[in-house]
């Protein structure tokens, strides 16, 4: 009789990356074939088409959404905090943003307006994130749950805001704002829909938050949380704090990708579902393809953006099919990576009884 | 008042908790539920246009059962994240419930068919009855709740894990497969692409909020739905907006919760401890 | 008297360790035997894939003849194979009744009356029909050894269940275990305690570092012999010297951390810790030794800062620190030597480096760092390894460098040497009672007679959640600390 087993390994570090990369084309790979098949277009076409996707600028708009959330994402994972709510953590960030720009005076004030927008965009971010945290540490109550129930919340919230009170004066009904004021407006890349400088930000994030979480004592604590929180609060640190602190990061960097798609593409608010577009959900894998390393998260952003640019390229006739074969793909590759982490951490070992 | 209190949408989503329920007493945290939902509401829609009622419910079972082994695959074989497996394969079979839909549609609407209002009280009852004796009365049901209280101490017991989870799988997903058909051939008749997104969600947060118990779970999927479709009712009548009623599912999820954790109840309620916990038989204790 | 059951061959690695090299053994009918070696030597690994938990990367059990390889512990029990742990593998959730059903494969009420045969026929009073989390240690380990016995096994594996009950019961288990012998089948004894081997089994095996390394008849072997196959070439040993210095008892000393009538519940709500009031004195390594299970664990966590105090107050150098969460305790000096190090002390995933810049108060220079690590005899001393690849003793330096990065005022212990190696367990021991010498304070829970007598300068007795006795550790012999250890139970 065969018998099977499955023990950890140890898989050396080229090893693992390579397998990551090797993964990675695969799923270029079945994306192109997958949109040649449905289609109805030969490989080369294709091919091109992802070629130009790559080169596409515009998958720097993704990125300034992919990239903030991501990092985010990543200082609560390596807690093993299961913030679930980048999506709703963007609404509302979104929104936070709009305030500011329509609101108060400042949203006519250059500079000062967007910069405080954007800043405004992270605290209620922060904010978001803050509920689900303090009803896990004082009440245990699972966060990846109440996190996924606050995204809906977010989503209904900014609805009805944009039916209601926020509705825009001269838009004729559409259930949207109005559009914020020019100085409110980040100034985009000519001809693209991105713009440089939450972009800039954002790479500086990707310092700061390597810095952080690899130097620093809070930093290396809150990954300790995740081995175990028992012994970082016997090392003298409160794991409550840390918890708290790094969920709010999370959500104060979502609602900063909030606040940007506000002030540089939409320039209004829209429906909740509109504005988070399930690039928080995203942004969740692009965390987990990153491997929780801030510095692999402009690599994971910039692939997955891509995907979409493509996605979006490919797309004639039904918007509908469009979408839905880009979802198909993009969630096969996640499922590609989660072998591809099954494979780094495991191997499966047959053992023949004579 | 009766209809208001138990119709068909409460009867779809009672299959859909209670089978939530099994699943997640095996210690597997169940996220992948909406995207299933989702496309075994695709599914449905499709198959009715072409086959008889019955042969379409068996139909979409087989379907919904094979996509959890493929499920029950990522967690049990390759120690997956329940989370992010959840999350990825939601992705993928939305896409897919809207391709099939989309691509397999003969028609727009289908025949629908009309349950009796005392065959769904009937059914509602069995169904609850039966997932109790299941859970509490059963050999395999004893064997699933150890696996979610504690799934190495089960190992010891000669409970062999990854079965027991697999079959807890089978199980719900028959029940969520027969809740979704429900919902779009008894209760909604029509479908767009991503029809259904988010009743899995709200499974799963009803099943949280009842502590994973089925008797419990009926009264609260009962109460829940009433005060929902009453809450419509009170909209329609004194124009509460439309968003504020949306979002009350949620947050009320989520208070039940919060005060169930606070309560007595609380201590006589056992719950699943090992929910979520990826399980990996060759641990070292060092 | 044929073989039972043979073990050929194993070989087991995790990762880059090797647990167990190349490891044979037969098993006789009737045999008892002792499977001896000190923590980490590979016992538990082989108990383990005895039992199915384990697959061996070479090697097979043969069992009448049949080269078998187990994958579960389903399959070891349907060959005959079951094993009673160190701790108890119930579900605290089910009743006992209900688990025993489970292991057995057959319905409640058909085992109901022979659970209750059993009970009686070793005079045991437990309620079986109430959920295991009701029962105390020893009756959850009686029910291991119950449902054990019901199944009728070719072979039953002990993992050091007994190694920490006083005598009597440990007898009572012995009586048990015997039981099965009367059919033919075998027991294999695992334990690091000499005499315990010694005094139950009829062969000795010795495990060292993964390999057996000696072969004996209980019979005609000596406690010398055993101890030096079982530390053989173990250099380093002998260079950690353990003295206990004789203390003036006279002396009038400060009280450091005044326990004043302290209650705690457990995570059931009932009360674990029961009006306890201690005096911990500078200067001394006060001991509370107690059977597993009876309110040390909560009391433990209470003085830490880990559970709340239901009442009384814990008063740390005259500041009532009661409320206080465990960092601001730590942070005033309260160190804190866990059970399991490896889950609790250290950061596996991290590096060396990382984990001490988590352990310290201050910031912490790097040349402060590689001394620490020099000093412990770090190996290897590359502070940017990631710990979990370190091996066990070397993961424990690193736990333990926490007590010479901070200066701690007072050091609280949980079963500190239970999981270690003799090497390691002499290192934290030594420490300690240098501490202790230079007028620090320490508070120890032990399970471990052996661990308290070796420490203790003042020993009290827990049971049922209450101190029921306080002795000078000149005064006292290990007989009269056992007979209070089970009078209460």
């Amino acid at each position: 009789m065969i018998k099977i087993s499955i023990v950890k390994r140890e898989f050396p570090l080229f090893m693992s990356i390579s397998l990551r990369i090797a993964i990675a084309i695969l799923g270029l790979l079945i994306a192109v074939t997958t949109a040649s098949f449905i289609f109805q277009q030969d490989l080369h076409t294709t091919l091109s088409l992802l070629t130009t996707s790559f080169l596409n600028l515009n998958v720097l708009r993704y990125v300034s959404v992919f990239l903030p959330t991501a990092l985010g994402l990543i200082i609560a994972y390596n807690a093993s905090l299961w913030n679930l709510g980048a999506e709703g953590q963007i609404v509302v960030g979104a929104m936070g943003a709009t305030f500011i720009a329509l609101f108060t005076p400042l949203g006519n004030i250059e500079y000062i307006g967007p910069a405080t927008s954007l800043f405004f965009s992270s605290i209620v971010g922060a904010l978001w994130a803050f509920i689900p945290i303090i009803l896990k540490i004082y009440f245990n109550v699972n966060e990846a749950l109440t996190t996924l129930m606050m995204n809906y919340i977010a989503y209904y919230l900014v609805d009805y805001l944009v039916y209601g009170p926020w509705r825009g004066k001269s838009v004729y009904g559409y259930p949207e704002t109005d559009m914020i004021p020019i100085p409110c407006r980040l100034q985009r890349v000519v001809g693209y829909s991105f713009s440089l400088y939450p972009l800039l930000i954002s790479l500086i994030f990707i310092v700061v938050i390597y810095f952080f979480l690899y130097k620093t004592r809070v930093g290396i604590s809150i990954r300790a949380l995740s081995t175990s929180s028992r012994a970082v609060e016997l090392s003298g640190i409160s794991s409550i704090k840390l918890a708290i602190l790094a969920f709010i990061l999370s959500g104060a960097l979502a609602g900063f990708a909030g606040g940007t798609e506000v002030l540089v593409y939409h320039r209004k608010l829209v429906p909740g579902s509109k504005i988070g577009a399930g690039m928080g959900y995203i942004s969740i894998m692009v965390a987990w393809l990153s491997s929780l390393n801030p510095i692999a998260a402009i690599v994971a952003s910039y692939y997955v953006s891509t995907l979409y640019i493509f996605s979006l390229a490919i797309q004639i006739g039904s918007i509908n099919i469009g979408d839905a074969v880009a979802r198909i793909v993009i969630g096969a590759i996640f499922l590609l990576t989660i072998v591809s982490e099954f494979i780094s951490k495991y191997k499966i070992v047959l053992r023949f009884e004579k | 008042m009766i209809e208001n209190l138990l119709n068909v949408f409460t009867l779809s989503m009672l299959f859909m908790v209670l089978g939530n329920i099994v699943i997640e007493r095996s210690g597997i945290i169940n996220l992948t539920i909406d995207g299933v939902v989702t496309l075994a509401i695709a599914i449905s829609y499709v198959l009715m246009q072409r086959f008889e009622p019955i042969l379409s419910v068996f139909i979409v079972v087989l379907l919904i059962v094979a996509i959890a082994f493929i499920i029950s695959l990522f967690i049990n074989v390759l120690h997956a994240s329940h989370i992010l497996t959840g999350l990825s394969m939601n992705i993928a079979l939305y896409g897919l419930s809207a391709t099939i839909g989309v691509a397999l549609s003969i028609e727009r609407t289908i025949k629908q068919v009309i349950i009796p209002q005392s065959y769904v009280i009937i059914l509602a009852l069995i169904v609850t009855f039966m997932v109790w004796i299941l859970l509490y009365k059963t050999k395999i049901g004893t064997f699933i709740r150890a696996c979610g209280f504690n799934p190495r101490a089960s190992e010891f017991l000669g409970i062999k894990v990854w079965k027991v989870r697999t079959i807890a799988l089978a199980i719900g997903y028959t029940l969520i497969a027969l809740g979704s058909y429900i919902y779009i051939v008894a209760y909604r008749g029509a479908w767009l692409p991503y029809s259904g997104m988010g009743n899995g969600f709200l499974a799963l947060a009803l099943a949280m909020a009842s502590s994973w118990h089925p008797i419990l779970a009926l009264l609260i999927t009962i109460l829940f739905v009433y005060f929902y479709t009453s809450i419509y009712i009170l909209q329609l009548i004194y124009g509460m907006p439309a968003a504020i009623v949306n979002m009350l599912p949620f947050t009320v999820s989520i208070a039940i919760v919060t005060i169930i954790q606070i309560t007595p109840i609380k201590k006589k309620l056992t719950i699943p401890r090992a929910l979520g916990e990826v399980y990996f038989k060759e641990e070292r204790a060092t | 008297m044929g073989n039972l059951i043979k073990i050929v061959e194993i070989s087991k690695r995790f990762g880059d360790i090797v647990a167990l090299e190349n490891v044979s053994l037969d098993i006789g009918s009737g045999d008892i035997i002792a499977l001896l070696g000190e923590n980490g030597s590979g016992k538990t690994t082989l108990a383990k894939i005895l039992y199915g938990i384990y697959t061996p990367d070479k090697g097979c059990i043969e069992i009448n003849g049949i080269c078998k390889i187990l994958t579960s512990p389903a399959e070891a029990k349907n060959l005959g194979i079951v094993m009673v742990s160190q701790r108890p593998q119930l579900i605290d959730e089910l009743t006992a009744l209900e688990n025993i059903s489970i292991f057995l494969n057959t319905s409640v009420s058909r085992i109901h009356k022979n659970v209750e045969n059993l009970l009686h026929e070793f005079n045991i009073d437990i309620n079986v029909s109430k959920p295991v989390y009701t029962l105390s240690y020893t009756e959850k380990q009686y029910i291991e050894m119950i449902k054990a016995l019901l199944a009728m096994p070719k072979l039953m594996i002990v993992d050091e269940a007994t190694t920490y009950l006083p005598l009597s019961i440990k007898l009572k288990f012995f009586n048990m275990m015997k039981k099965i012998l009367a059919n033919g089948s075998s027991i294999i004894f695992i334990t690091h305690k000499i005499l315990e081997a010694l005094e139950f089994s009829n062969r000795i095996i010795v495990l060292r570092k993964g390999r057996v390394v000696g072969r004996f008849n209980s019979d005609s072997v000596t406690v010398e012999e055993l101890r030096k196959t079982m530390f053989e070439g173990f250099g380093e040993t002998s260079t950690v010297q353990v003295t206990r210095q004789i203390k003036d008892v006279g002396r009038d000393r400060k009280t450091v951390l005044k326990i004043d009538n302290v209650s705690v519940l457990d995570e059931y709500s009932r009360r674990a810790v029961d009006n306890v009031s201690l005096d911990v004195k500078q200067g001394e390594i006060s001991v509370i030794v107690g059977i597993a299970g009876n309110g040390q664990k909560e009391l433990c966590e209470a003085i830490i800062g880990l559970r709340r105090v239901e009442k009384g107050r814990i008063l740390f150098e005259d500041k009532d620190i009661t409320k206080l969460p465990p960092s601001k305790r730590i942070a005033m000096g309260f160190h804190y030597i866990p059970e399991d190090p490896f889950r609790d002390g250290v950061f596996l995933n991290l590096t060396i480096a990382e984990n001490l810049k988590v352990f310290s108060q201050r910031r912490i220079e790097k040349e402060v760092l590689l001394e620490t690590i020099s000093k412990l005899n770090i190996i290897p001393p590359n502070p940017i390894v990631k710990v979990y690849k370190l091996s066990g003793g070397n993961i424990q330096k690193v736990a333990i460098s926490r007590i010479f990065i901070n200066i701690p005022r007072i050091i609280i212990a949980y079963n500190p040497t239970r999981m270690l190696d003799e090497y390691s367990s002499k290192l934290v021991m030594s420490a300690l009672t240098r501490f202790a010498a230079l007028g620090g304070t320490a508070l120890v829970f032990s399970e471990d007679l052996d661990e308290a007598l070796a420490m203790g300068d003042k020993i009290a007795v827990i049971a049922r959640g209450k101190i029921v006795k306080l002795y000078d550790q000149a005064m006292v012999e290990r007989a009269e600390l056992e007979k209070v250890m089970t009078s209460y139970d």
